[in-house]
């Protein structure tokens, strides 16, 4: 149901209603309009009553009912007398049927093998005149508004439906241009505003409501824009003045060994916390949009090899074999520094969260005219339940909050580099043999 | 050597300072664009050492007037990490190096004396100590008459320990000066690299040269 467009709906809904009106409509007048004739016949049967009694009288023994009736063809009458036999009788109306309307007091329709007939009884002195009026004029008229309450039903539909597709699309107009202008403000402009129209009805205010909050995103946008140029600067000041400290000291003379391994453990804090700033701030460019980018051609297979050059001695340190096999003249249009800082990512993750005397293996190939990179490891593998939130900020394959290797911001910093070149960074289906696969796709150069 | 050191934040300029000072380098600091600006313009330094973000005139600003004035002054540019396009706009403009913050002064300081050589022909491209001989203009590394082979990385190392003989530099340091700022996943590969540089340099000669600091890193260092 959610496919079908609000036009369509609004047209069906519009015939719909106009259908079930004119259902109600033609039930009702032909309700009223038999209703009325039947008064009309009721009446006059009591008339008629008289005035075939009279006949009857004056007729001829030998004459038929039929032949004192030729004139009134609509009419058919039978007579009781006192002891309740039929003296004469019209043909069209069985006696059984004429007896039936003794009983009752006021006229009801019957039906007969041949015609409906509206018949009541009417006492005359001792005898019973049974009058039947034959209903076949009045059917003739209720079929006659029947048949044309029924051509007009179609014709009804298809003006409602086509009426409230017409109107639907005028009505609706003013959201498809709303629609498109939001379209529009992409995230490169989003001081632009959608167009508000003059009267003061609800797209205008559903206008003024989009825009407040483009205003809204527009205020969030520029704010983290100036926090990625600002904290940048802002954080490594003091990031520098407490490196440079913690050189000095370390390297004045005579310092208590104690000390100084102390001051290495800072260090090496530093170093970590310099890694976060750096991956925080890489991450804050890419959601303001401006991870300024300078993209050239970058061969990928002299890039990758150069990597795993330096990825072989973190592998060595974590006693993983790291293999590699890499096509030759792989080339992406692409920025080599963050390329670099992808590869070395993917890398650095695929020997640190392994086992010991695990191995490593990472393949450049082109297929499907891209570049694919795989990067695949042995180890403690990703929890099912941690698999879709293995690229999120902060979040870690191995669940493990103590491990103080990792600040679980390289995957997410890496899916933003590959979807600024253009192309996808996953994770392997699940493997039954211990491994993990991460691969990378990018658009050949 | 008369060094001028631009940096509007008062602790990283006075760091700067002592780090140079200690080092036998005259330093002047000034701490704004302009003052810099005309302190070049006015003065004679053998090298500047600039920090970009700088209140009044920026640091490529500066360094773009004096390029203009035909002033071949060897300039280091500071900057924060990242700033890709701040780099390659300084190097266009003509600077000689660009260090990122936070840097160590180590590191500095050997980019210091890199870019005065480079510019000025003083100072030494062949490193001794003990029986090994280093040629950083041709990488050519000697043990006595051996030659040894090493790979661009083994090389970097020998040079990183090789500018504080006789001291030690931590695994942070180390690998901050051999491999820049790329590895987050802590320093224990530095020392594989170093047991491989080890293997070329120390393992066929019977005076190890290399040393390992307890709980500090490793030193250039003849044993006894």
């Amino acid at each position: 149901m959610n496919s079908i467009p609000i036009r369509l709906k609004f047209s069906l809904w519009a015939a719909g209603l106009a259908g079930v009106m004119l259902l109600l409509y033609s039930a009702g007048t032909l309700a009223f309009v038999y209703g009325k004739q039947i008064d009309a016949v009721d009446q006059e049967l009591a008339g008629e009553a008289k005035h075939i009694a009279d006949l009857d009288r004056q007729a001829p023994p030998r004459q038929t009912a039929d032949e004192i009736m030729q004139h009134e063809p609509w009419l058919a009458y039978a007579l009781f007398d006192g002891t309740g036999a039929a003296r004469r009788r019209s043909s069209g109306l069985p006696e059984s049927v004429a007896q039936t309307a003794l009983e009752r007091v006021r006229p009801r329709t019957v039906r007969t093998a041949t015609y409906s007939w509206r018949i009541g009884a009417f006492r005359q002195g001792d005898e019973t005149i049974v009058v039947a009026y034959n209903l076949t004029e009045i059917r003739g008229i209720v079929a006659n508004l029947l048949t044309g309450y029924g051509l007009t039903l179609p014709l009804t539909l298809a003006v409602a439906g086509v009426g409230g597709w017409w109107v639907a699309g005028r009505a609706l107009r003013p959201v498809r241009e709303l629609t498109s202008a939001a379209e529009r403000v992409q995230a490169a402009h989003l001081a632009q505003r959608v167009p508000v129209p003059k009267p003061r009805d609800d797209i205008q205010r559903l206008a003024l409501v989009l825009n407040a909050m483009l205003a809204r995103l527009e205020g969030s946008f520029n704010q983290a824009n100036r926090f990625a140029a600002d904290a940048s600067h802002e954080l490594r000041t003091p990031l520098t003045i407490i490196r440079g400290e913690i050189e000095r000291m370390l390297h004045t003379p005579g310092l208590a060994p104690a000390n100084e391994n102390r001051l290495v453990s800072l260090q090496e804090e530093i170093d970590r916390l310099d890694h976060i700033t750096d991956h925080l701030l890489l991450l804050a460019r890419f959601d303001a949009g401006r991870a300024d980018l300078s993209f050239a051609p970058v061969d990928l297979s002299d890039l990758l090899r150069g990597v795993c050059e330096d990825a072989e001695l973190l592998a060595t340190a974590q006693d993983v074999t790291l293999q590699a096999e890499i096509a030759a003249g792989v080339t992406v249009a692409g920025d080599a520094g963050h390329l670099r800082r992808l590869l070395l990512n993917l890398l650095q993750n695929a020997t640190r969260h392994n086992r010991p005397g695990g191995e490593a293996r990472c393949t450049l190939t082109v297929t499907k005219g891209k570049a694919t990179i795989s990067v695949a490891n042995t180890g403690p593998g990703i929890p099912p339940a941690m698999r879709e939130r293995i690229f999120e900020r902060f979040s870690r394959g191995d669940a493990s909050r103590t491990d103080r290797k990792s600040h679980g911001l390289g995957l997410s910093l890496c899916r933003e580099i590959v979807q600024a070149h253009g192309g996808t960074l996953v994770l392997g289906p699940e493997r039954t043999d211990g491994w993990t696969e991460f691969i990378a796709e990018l658009p050949l150069a | 050597m008369r060094i001028l050191v631009v940096e509007d934040e008062r602790k990283v300029a006075s760091l700067i300072e002592s780090g140079l000072r200690e080092r036998g380098f005259t330093v002047d600091l000034c701490h704004d664009g302009d003052t810099a600006s005309l302190r070049l313009a006015t003065e004679t330094f053998d090298a500047a050492i600039m920090d970009i973000m700088l209140p009044g005139r920026d640091g490529l600003s500066v360094l773009r007037k004096l390029r203009a004035e035909k002033n071949t002054l060897p300039v280091i540019l500071l900057t924060a990490r990242g700033d890709l396009n701040e780099r390659v706009e300084g190097l266009e403009l003509g600077a000689d190096d660009y260090l990122p913050k936070p840097f160590s002064m180590i590191e500095l300081v050997a980019r210091l004396k890199a870019v005065l050589r480079r510019r000025t022909g003083v100072g030494l491209t062949v490193q001794q100590f003990a029986d090994l001989t280093v040629n950083t203009a041709t990488r050519e590394v000697r043990r006595g008459d051996v030659r040894i082979e090493l790979t661009a990385r083994e090389f970097a190392l020998l040079e990183c320990l090789l500018r504080t003989p006789g001291r030690a530099l931590t695994r942070v340091e180390i690998s901050q000066s051999v491999w820049g700022h790329q590895f987050d996943a802590g320093t224990n590969f530095v020392d594989v690299a170093v047991q491989r540089l080890r293997r070329k340099l120390d393992d066929p000669f019977a005076r190890k040269l290399i040393q390992t600091v307890r709980g500090l890193g490793y030193a250039i260092q003849a044993d006894a």
